[in-house]
């Protein structure tokens, strides 16, 4: 039976996917990364609809109810994706100090030098 | 003629001072101290201590423009970066304009211009490779009973993570040689810095010593103290981290 639940997740679903794919035409993101969520968002949807897989699933597992194996699931997801956002995150930062000092150390030098030109200039 | 030989001897020997003093860079890392940032250099330079290399670390104030009146290396970073990331500028800039010595002082003017000698003079002298400032060795230093608890609970946890015993946790002021400046790569922009270069020490088997300095606090440099507690916590975090992920 189709209830509210399933109708509001396929929304969210084709919502999601639409930004996907805006992001894919702009070259946001790449087509793997695109696969990827494609992925998720229609295995998802069609967890909603076609439940009995994932009950198959959660008897194999030993994990009582299939609802709870998704939750598992999407928090291990979440978690490694911060880990991966957080290593960007760190490695965006060294990079960003790095351009911060080779400009610094750049511009010391050219003064520097127009410093010592004048000296020579006025000898 | 004996006189004259004095004050040839004596001539010989300030000519060789200057010499020695030249081969010595001050590294400064300022952030927000356009009040007191030129009186340090001016003092640095009435010490004979003209190779000077100060870092803005993109200050909100005119610190920048206070460094460029005194005829310096005046470094900027266009938006702040941390002390151990200034540090680290003012260091490579150092490298490549020759230094052999390379000493780390403070913008605030808490470090004595008085103790750079002593600082410098087992590095020149090629005891060793580092040496670091240590406010614990004499009783000079008068600091808030927190703040030294703070600082030796730092020297505890140091112990711990990297097996170096000193007395004095988070001390600015310090000596590298030319190799051991090479050797240190200070990855930390932040004030976890500090700690990140005893644990190189360790790591690249530098030669180090503590030396006696004296630190001078006041109203401003007190409140400004590092965060106190918070701060301590924060980097205590940053070692922890980078010693269980890297």
């Amino acid at each position: 039976m189709i209830g509210f639940f399933q109708i509001f997740v396929l929304a969210f679903a084709i919502f999601a996917l639409s930004r996907v794919i805006l992001r894919l035409r702009e070259g946001q993101i790449s087509q793997i990364e695109t696969a990827f969520w494609f992925i998720i968002w229609t295995g998802i949807s069609s967890l909603v609809f076609f439940p009995k897989p994932a009950i198959f699933i959660s008897e194999l597992l030993g994990i009582g109810r299939a609802a709870d194996m998704m939750v598992y699931f999407a928090i291990i997801l979440l978690f490694y994706m911060i880990f991966r956002i957080y290593v960007k995150t760190v490695t965006m930062d060294q990079r960003m100090t790095q351009l911060v000092r080779e400009i610094a150390i750049q511009k010391g030098d050219n003064q520097a030098k127009k410093r010592n030109n004048k000296k020579t200039n006025t000898k | 003629m004996a006189w004259d030989n004095i004050h040839h001897n004596r001539r010989i020997f300030d000519s060789e001072l200057k010499m020695e003093k030249k081969d010595v860079f001050i590294i400064i890392a300022a952030f927000n101290e356009e009040l007191r940032i030129r009186k340090v250099i001016q003092n640095l330079k009435k010490a004979g201590y003209h190779n000077i290399v100060a870092t803005d670390d993109g200050s909100k104030d005119k610190t920048y423009e206070a460094l460029q009146k005194e005829n310096i290396y005046a470094l900027k970073h266009v938006i702040n970066r941390g002390q151990g990331a200034a540090l680290k500028t003012g260091i490579d800039f150092a490298l490549k304009k020759g230094a052999k010595y390379l000493v780390t002082f403070d913008a605030d003017g808490q470090h004595r211009v008085e103790d750079l000698e002593a600082v410098i003079m087992p590095v020149r002298e090629g005891a060793v490779d580092v040496t670091l400032g240590s406010r614990f060795l004499d009783k000079k230093t008068k600091m808030p009973f927190l703040r030294k608890l703070t600082l030796k609970i730092g020297v505890l946890i140091q112990f711990i993570f990297y097996g170096l015993w000193l007395s004095d946790a988070h001390n600015g002021f310090r000596c590298f040689s030319q190799k051991a400046a090479e050797l240190i790569d200070i990855k930390s922009d932040r004030m976890e810095h500090a700690s990140e270069i005893v644990e190189q020490i360790k790591l690249k088997k530098l030669k180090y010593k503590e030396i006696p300095v004296t630190i001078i606090y006041n109203e401003d440099t007190l409140r400004k103290g590092h965060g106190g507690f918070i701060q301590a916590i924060k980097v205590f975090s940053k070692m922890l981290f980078r010693k269980i992920f890297h």
